[in-house]
């Protein structure tokens, strides 16, 4: 939908205007402060949506006319003519509405909504038609369903809310764990867990305990036991006591019979046929001692004989040595012989072997003992010492020349820092680039504190205006004053009504006492509504510059704070950052050559790290040479080339050594013979104690040899005197043993007897009759005494208590047994029963199932404990991968409307803000600038956030457009919080969006932002003065098809121009060639083609031209009974409550037009 | 000389201290039996050793912690080593982790025919019937940072039937060297001990049988729901041939199983928990004079699977299993009733460009990078961070974060899809 034309036939301000042949693309308005701007966008959306109560304050018109007009649209319906008039003053309809095709046919009212697209009042309002109040409320937009082209990011496109989805599993999530430390399940899982495991290490001490009981209850066990013990000895004791009591006197008999019968001695082993038998061993005995002792006299004097001969039994024994030793007497010769043949040939090659070790200048006994294999072991070893030898030169070389590479880009480097009067290359590049950062910031420091000036010299001028008004204007008070006095008088009046029977009021008394009541009542209600509203507003202001002085002390102390840390220079900042920019370029282009000479100081440091490599690999090698030849055999440091030459007569000195090494070996071998065999002779010589035996081995054995033979014939003789001494033993043997035999008879008769001798043997026999009769009567006595003890003791038990001297007597031993027998009962009884409280205890312990079944109690805590982290984990990672998808959604799909308003945006905003977006989870808008950071709506600045909801406007407009809604959009001044830079980029873009295809009126009240228009080239019209009643002619346009108008429009009343008009505007004062209202004559002189035309007439159009209002001028005071009172037709007091709402509200739209 | 014939039992983790786990609510009807568990189930061992006429029991570690147990474990044993006693049966026990020899309270005596091997040394005892020798027996208990190997069992065994016993963990044969070669396989297989009784292991498990025998008897009774299936210990036979035959013996009181039912896509609740009935029939007959405790696991498709998984239906199923079946003697006691996720999800939801979609292929993205852990710790607090839950908020690799990210995954095409996900 295009509008083509529109006609206030009078609304507000605006009497009789027509603006005709509006452009398909940007029409931009230009008129100065009160021109009626807002009026027409009032009216252009009271045309299309009809009357509301805040349209209702431009009516009736203030110059007249009839309250309404027309818009002339186009669009894809066709051509309409939308006409709508408030007619109540005329008595008609209040909303007088028709739609009247090109064709002059009149459609119903309801074809309205098609031809808007269904695009209803709010959305009109907030989007396509917004004045700068408009522009600055986001909220409103969110009332509509604009929104949802702004935030349709939250629900996905299976309808599912994936931040109703991500708040279930927060909520899941925090049930179980909660990481702001509230109340959760596994919190009160983890506490139960511990206090079961504190309960069961607690009972861990069980086994300690039962092992004491357990103790303790065996200590119980041996007492009770000794005590027992004890008290079966006491009872035993007590017992024998009672016993020896009883059996003393027969214990007294059988002693004093034991006494006889031991002083009669032993008699018993006396038979009466020994005596005679004792008699004929006596005489044997005599006669076989007198044949032994001449045995043993011969015997006596042959072994006298023997021992006479003296025999050297060493030189007996060592008989055998001596017979070998003469044998081998030839052997011994022939040994000597050999070994001096041996030394002789020894000495002779020892002598060769040194004439070859002089030749290789070896030290004088070094030459080895080698093999050519042992040679060649060395040989690899000889290569590996020359391959690094070979090696550490070459390094050598190359490091000297990386040295000198190295110094000479030094140099050069160094030559150019001190030309910069500089040391190092890094920290000056480094210094530099601080400086160059600090002197931009310190700039942009500098234009904020700039803006925040200018803005705070707004708000102070806002300041100043608000305080202003904080006292009501003159007129204001006196409209109030009056309107309060009206309602006093007219009480008064019904006062004095009431006491004068005369009143001219007569019944409408009480009717007027209302009107009175409510005047005053209204007029106060509005004195204090006003002077809040102006309250509120002050303070708001005040609070805004309050911020704005502490962001510029903030910026001033950034400021400060740059100062300090920047060095003291002349020359303004742009001129210091240029010049530290410069000196950074110069050091930058140093950099390669510092890079040159750091590559070339590795490069000495990697040739230097690989040269002590090399020396480290010959020494190794050298090492390993040293160790070579030391296992080879050869002496310490001999050369290569010696043994090369070792090599030459490897054969010959092999040769040589082995021969030498032969002779030695025998020569060895054969002195070690005749060692032995010397050693062996001596060792003889020496035990024997030959005095007179030569000083050769063979002397010395022929002496042996002779004293062997001397040795042998003593010993014959001195074995034959022995042998007869042995033939006579046996004689005498015989001899002695009859003697032997007699006697032990004897004795063994005596013995048999138990006497010592034959006196004895005849005393004995006289006692043996006196024992037999006492021995009668002990025996009856002990019969008696064993009856007595019954065998319960024994006799000796009974005696240590009857015959014990020390102790007490009986009968006090038995009372002490029977006290000490009572005190072990006792002792025994709590013994018994302390062992009964043990055995309770061990066994309340052994039966104690508490470990086992806290552990399981503990095991099923730690299954919920398991299972609620697990749910937990699953949990977090659904909630965890679900927010990496939000934030893909927030950075990828983004409303298409919100991409639109970003690329306008970025072009308007020059690139600082580049991306405006919504985060899934709340309708707001959030912004990104170049730097990627973020920045929500409320902290921009007020004219960035125009620019803002500008572009969001746009936007939606476009949107709404590719839906096939194409509507105008009206812009009322919504360029001025805009600096110059952004409201031309903003202008550019609103021409660019005009040239894709929609229709843009823009109005304004600045000079500079119509010249920002047209130094883009889009033409700027300029508005009439307001109230100007314009007739003029209409001019055909080419875009559209009118039809002519039936009739034409009546002209006002002459005294309603003439009372109405205002003076005509200087046309001096208009810019030349700009001026779009011609003069009263209708013609144009403007290069431009004609926008206000003359009201042409309408077919269809029965709309009377607007007669001359009632109405009070909006000029004149309030307080002028301008109106006719409610007696004098007036239908409605409210209708001059809505007059009075006009002329409160409407300066101060226009005033909001100029903030 | 010829090996007379010998029979002897084998049993290994009694686990005295340990009650059952891995169950988040016991019922009270069976709190006795899940805290007597362990001692009903030792008990059935030593009744087996009687009813058998057993030569000896073999122990291979792990009987009981004599300091978790408190005093009754020790005195429960004592008192069952008595009962052996009294018949003439020797026991051989090998400690494990939780019972080295040294860890025997001094307090409670162990009968004269127990024979506990020592941790630093193979002692060699010689079983004897009526004086005659019967069977080696070398073991050693277990100590820890000092494993046992293999080959330092090479006793001379002189002819008889020859048992090593250790408590060790099932592994593979070959250390070292391959079969053939002479490493420890061949000495397992071919050495001179005829029967390996080891212990550590739960589950029952026979690694070689001929002509060696290599055999855990696992634990008696059955801890946690993933021992599914009777426990017991091992009755073995020794013919005059010194081949050694085992025989099962059932000991446990409480039994686990783990049951899958399938649904079809018109299956009805009631048809779902007649099948489940039958199931627990069949379950019962089967396994005799034990208390049963069941998981069941439903798979399949349809409606009825979606709202076993989202539902109440679960809840309600398994409230009506456990009061119908759950307390009768013996009870088959029903201890979850989940619906168990599809391995794969259809590709189809991976390829809509839908929140669903973008989810899945997220998540399918950290699933194949399953090298990178899966790192939560935003989602607590510092505090929490440093205590006990840090372990919690990073998932490694392994079968738990698989199982993880499964279930995210379920649960966002619950929460994300408008209709059933019912793949």
């Amino acid at each position: 939908m295009k509008i083509t034309a529109l006609e206030v036939e009078g609304f507000g301000v605006w009497t009789g205007l027509r603006l005709d042949g509006l452009d398909d693309g940007l029409n931009v308005f230009f008129g100065p402060n009160e021109a009626g701007k807002t009026t027409l966008m009032q009216f252009i959306r009271a045309v299309l949506y009809g009357w509301t109560p805040e349209r209702r304050r431009y009516l009736p018109p203030r110059h007249g006319g009839a309250a309404g007009g027309s818009l002339w649209i186009r669009g894809p319906q066709g051509e309409f003519r939308l006409s709508r008039f408030d007619r109540s003053g005329q008595g008609g309809a209040s909303d007088d509405f028709h739609v009247v095709g090109a064709d002059g046919f009149q459609h119903a009212p309801a074809i309205l909504p098609a031809i808007l697209c269904n695009v209803d009042e709010a959305i009109f309002n907030n989007v396509f038609a917004v004045g700068l109040e408009e522009l600055q409320e986001l909220a409103t937009l969110n009332d509509t369903q604009a929104a949802a082209l702004l935030y349709n990011l939250s629900v996905g496109l299976d309808r599912v809310s994936l931040i109703d989805v991500m708040r279930e599993l927060r909520g899941s999530r925090n049930r179980l764990i909660d990481a702001a430390g509230g109340q959760c399940q596994v919190t009160q899982l983890l506490a139960e867990r511990e206090r079961l495991q504190a309960e069961i290490e607690r009972l861990g001490s069980l086994g300690s305990r039962y092992a004491r009981l357990a103790g303790e209850r065996d200590q119980v066990d041996r007492e009770t036991a000794q005590l027992e013990e004890e008290s079966r000895q006491l009872a035993r004791q007590l017992r024998i006591v009672e016993t020896g009591q009883s059996i003393r006197p027969r214990l007294e008999k059988r002693r004093a019979l034991d006494e006889q019968l031991a002083s009669l001695g032993k008699v018993d082993a006396l038979p009466e046929a020994d005596v005679s038998r004792l008699d004929r061993i006596n005489e044997a005995i005599e006669k076989r001692q007198r044949h032994w002792e001449e045995l043993l006299h011969e015997f006596q004097r042959l072994r006298r004989d023997a021992e006479a001969e003296k025999v050297d039994a060493a030189v007996l024994r060592q008989g055998p040595r001596i017979e070998a030793l003469a044998e081998q007497e030839d052997w011994i010769r022939s040994l000597e012989d050999r070994v001096l043949e041996l030394e002789t040939e020894i000495a002779a090659a020892e002598n060769e072997w040194k004439t070859h070790g002089d030749r290789l200048r070896l030290p004088e006994g070094s030459l080895p003992s080698f093999s050519p294999r042992a040679i060649g072991v060395l040989r690899p070893v000889a290569r590996e010492v020359r391959r690094c030898t070979e090696r550490l030169e070459e390094l050598r070389a190359q490091a000297a020349a990386g040295e000198k590479m190295q110094q000479s880009l030094a140099a050069q480097l160094q030559s150019s820092l001190d030309a910069r009067g500089e040391k190092q290359l890094s920290a000056a590049t480094e210094r530099l680039g601080a400086l160059v950062a600090q002197l931009r910031r310190r700039i942009q420091v500098e234009r904020r504190l700039a803006q925040m000036q200018r803005l705070r010299e707004e708000l102070d001028d806002q300041r100043r205006t608000l305080l202003d008004q904080q006292m009501l204007p003159g007129w204001i008070l006196t409209a109030l004053g009056g309107l309060f006095i009206t309602g006093v008088l007219l009480v008064l009046l019904t006062i004095w009504n009431v006491f004068s029977p005369t009143s001219l009021v007569g019944s409408l008394g009480w009717p007027m006492t209302s009107f009175g009541v409510v005047f005053t009542g209204v007029s106060i209600a509005l004195k204090l509504f006003l002077e809040r509203a102006n309250a509120r507003r002050l303070e708001q202001c005040q609070d805004q510059l309050r911020a704005v002085r502490a962001q510029i002390k903030q910026t001033q102390e950034e400021r400060e704070s740059l100062d300090r840390q920047l060095p003291r220079a002349p020359g303004s900042l742009e001129d210091r950052l240029q010049a530290a920019e410069r000196e950074l370029a110069a050091l930058e282009e140093l950099v390669p050559l510092d890079a040159q000479r750091e590559t070339a100081r590795q490069e000495t440091e990697a040739i230097a790290s690989r040269l002590k490599e090399a020396e480290t690999d010959l020494a190794n090698a050298r090492r390993r040479w040293e160790e070579a030849v030391a296992a080879a055999g050869f002496p310490k440091g001999v050369s290569p080339k010696q043994v090369r030459q070792l090599a030459a007569h490897a054969g010959e000195i092999k040769e040589l050594h082995e021969r030498i090494q032969r002779r030695r070996e025998e020569l060895e071998h054969r002195s070690a013979e005749l060692e032995s065999l010397t050693t062996r002779i001596d060792q003889l010589v020496e035990e024997l104690g030959v005095k007179e035996a030569g000083r050769s081995p063979v002397e010395r054995v022929r002496a042996l040899v002779e004293r062997l033979r001397a040795e042998e014939a003593r010993w014959k003789r001195r074995q034959e005197l022995l042998r007869q001494a042995r033939q006579m033993r046996p004689k005498r043997l015989r001899a002695k043993l009859g003697l032997v035999r007699l006697k032990r008879l004897k004795r063994l008769l005596l013995d048999r007897v138990g006497v010592a001798d034959e006196v004895e043997f005849r005393r004995l026999a006289a006692d043996q009759a006196r024992a037999l009769e006492l021995r009668a009567r002990r025996d009856a006595l002990q019969r008696e005494i064993d009856a007595a003890l019954a065998g319960f003791c024994s006799e000796e038990e009974v005696h240590q208590q009857v015959d014990d001297p020390q102790g007490p007597s009986l009968e006090i031993r038995r009372e002490q047994l029977q006290k000490r027998l009572e005190s072990c009962a006792a002792q025994l009884k709590q013994h018994y029963e302390l062992r009964g409280q043990l055995a309770e205890q061990t066994k309340g312990l052994a039966e104690n199932r508490a470990p086992v079944a806290k552990r399981l109690e503990l095991a099923t805590v730690e299954k919920r404990l398991d299972d609620a982290i697990r749910r937990w984990q699953v949990l977090a990672l659904a909630h965890q991968v679900l927010e990496h998808v939000r934030k893909t959604y927030e950075r990828t799909r983004q409303p298409e409307t919100l991409q639109e308003a970003s690329t306008y945006l970025e072009r308007m905003t020059q690139g600082r803000y580049r991306r405006v977006w919504t985060p899934l989870d709340e309708d707001v808008l959030v912004l990104n600038d170049d730097e990627q950071r973020t920045f929500s709506v409320e902290t921009l600045s007020r004219g960035t956030r125009e620019q803002l909801f500008l572009c969001l406007r746009l936007a939606l407009a476009a949107s709404y457009a590719r839906r096939g809604a194409h509507l105008p959009l009206v812009l009322d001044d919504v360029l001025v919080n805009f600096d110059a830079q952004r409201a031309k980029a903003a202008a550019g873009v609103l021409r660019d969006f005009a040239a894709a295809g929609h229709q843009l009126l823009v109005f304004t009240c600045h000079e500079h932002i119509a010249h920002i228009f047209r130094s883009l080239h889009v033409e700027v019209h300029e508005l009439p003065e307001r109230g100007e009643v314009r007739r003029a002619t209409p001019t055909p346009r080419k875009t559209t098809s009118r039809p002519p108008r039936k009739k034409p429009v009546e002209e006002p009343p002459a005294e309603l121009v003439a009372r109405d008009e205002p003076p005509p505007p200087e046309t001096s004062a208009e810019p030349a060639g700009q001026a779009l209202v011609p003069p009263s004559s209708g013609e144009i002189d403007s290069p431009h083609p004609p926008l206000m035309e003359p009201l042409p007439p309408w077919e269809g159009d029965d709309s009377e031209p607007a007669a001359p209002s009632p109405t009070p001028s909006s000029e004149e005071p309030l307080g002028r009974p301008a109106v006719p009172g409610p007696l004098q037709g007036r239908s409605s007091p409210f209708d001059e409550r809505g007059d009075l709402v006009q002329f409160f509200e409407e300066p101060d739209a226009e005033d909001a037009e100029a903030a | 000389m010829s090996q007379m014939p010998l029979r002897f039992v084998h049993a290994s983790d009694l686990h005295l201290e340990l009650p059952p786990f891995g169950v988040a609510e016991v019922p009270e009807h069976l709190r006795e039996v899940f805290i007597e568990s362990a001692f009903w189930a030792a008990e059935r061992v030593f009744a087996v050793v009687l009813a058998e006429e057993a030569d000896f029991l073999v122990l291979s570690g792990d009987v009981l912690h004599p300091q978790q147990t408190g005093p009754r474990g020790p005195l429960f044993l004592v008192e069952q080593f008595e009962r052996l006693a009294e018949r003439g049966i020797a026991v051989y026990w090998a400690g494990g982790g939780v019972d080295p020899p040294e860890a025997w309270p001094a307090s409670f005596r162990l009968p004269d025919n127990v024979h506990r091997f020592p941790a630093q040394r193979i002692e060699l005892f010689t079983h004897r019937r009526d004086g005659r020798p019967l069977a080696n027996v070398a073991g050693v208990s277990w100590q820890p940072g000092q494993a046992t190997a293999w080959t330092d069992f090479a006793v001379a065994s002189e002819g008889l039937f020859t048992i090593a016993v250790v408590h060790r963990e099932p592994e593979t044969l070959e250390e070292g060297k391959p079969a053939g070669q002479g490493g420890a396989g061949d000495f397992l297989r071919l050495g001179t001990i005829d029967y390996w009784a080891l212990g550590g292991s739960h589950a029952r498990n026979t690694l070689v049988s001929d002509p060696r025998t290599i055999h855990w008897p696992g634990t008696p009774q059955g801890r946690e729901p993933g021992q599914i299936g009777p426990h017991g210990c091992t009755v073995v036979h020794v013919d005059p041939q010194r081949r050694a035959r085992t025989t099962f013996a059932p000991c446990d009181v409480l039994r686990w199983q783990s049951e899958r039912v399938m649904v079809e896509p018109t299956m009805s609740r009631k048809e779902l928990e007649s099948r489940i009935v039958d199931r627990i029939e069949a379950l019962r007959q089967s396994n005799p004079g034990v208390e049963l405790m069941v998981s069941w696991k439903v798979v399949g498709e349809g409606p009825l699977l979606a709202e076993l998984r989202r539902g109440s239906l679960a809840g309600s199923l398994l409230e009506s299993l456990r009061s119908e079946h759950g307390f009768g003697s013996p009870a088959v006691w029903s201890l979850e009733l989940t619906a168990e996720p599809p391995p794969i999800l259809p590709a189809s939801w991976y390829e809509q460009q839908t929140i669903l979609g973008d989810f899945l292929r997220e998540l399918r993205r950290r699933q194949e990078d399953s090298d990178e852990p899966l790192a939560l710790e935003e989602y607590l607090s510092e505090s929490q961070r440093a205590g006990p839950l840090a372990s919690a908020a990073v998932l490694g690799p392994g079968p738990r974060r698989d199982q993880i990210v499964r279930e995210a995954a379920m649960l966002g095409c619950d929460l994300l899809s408008g209709e059933d996900p019912t793949p």
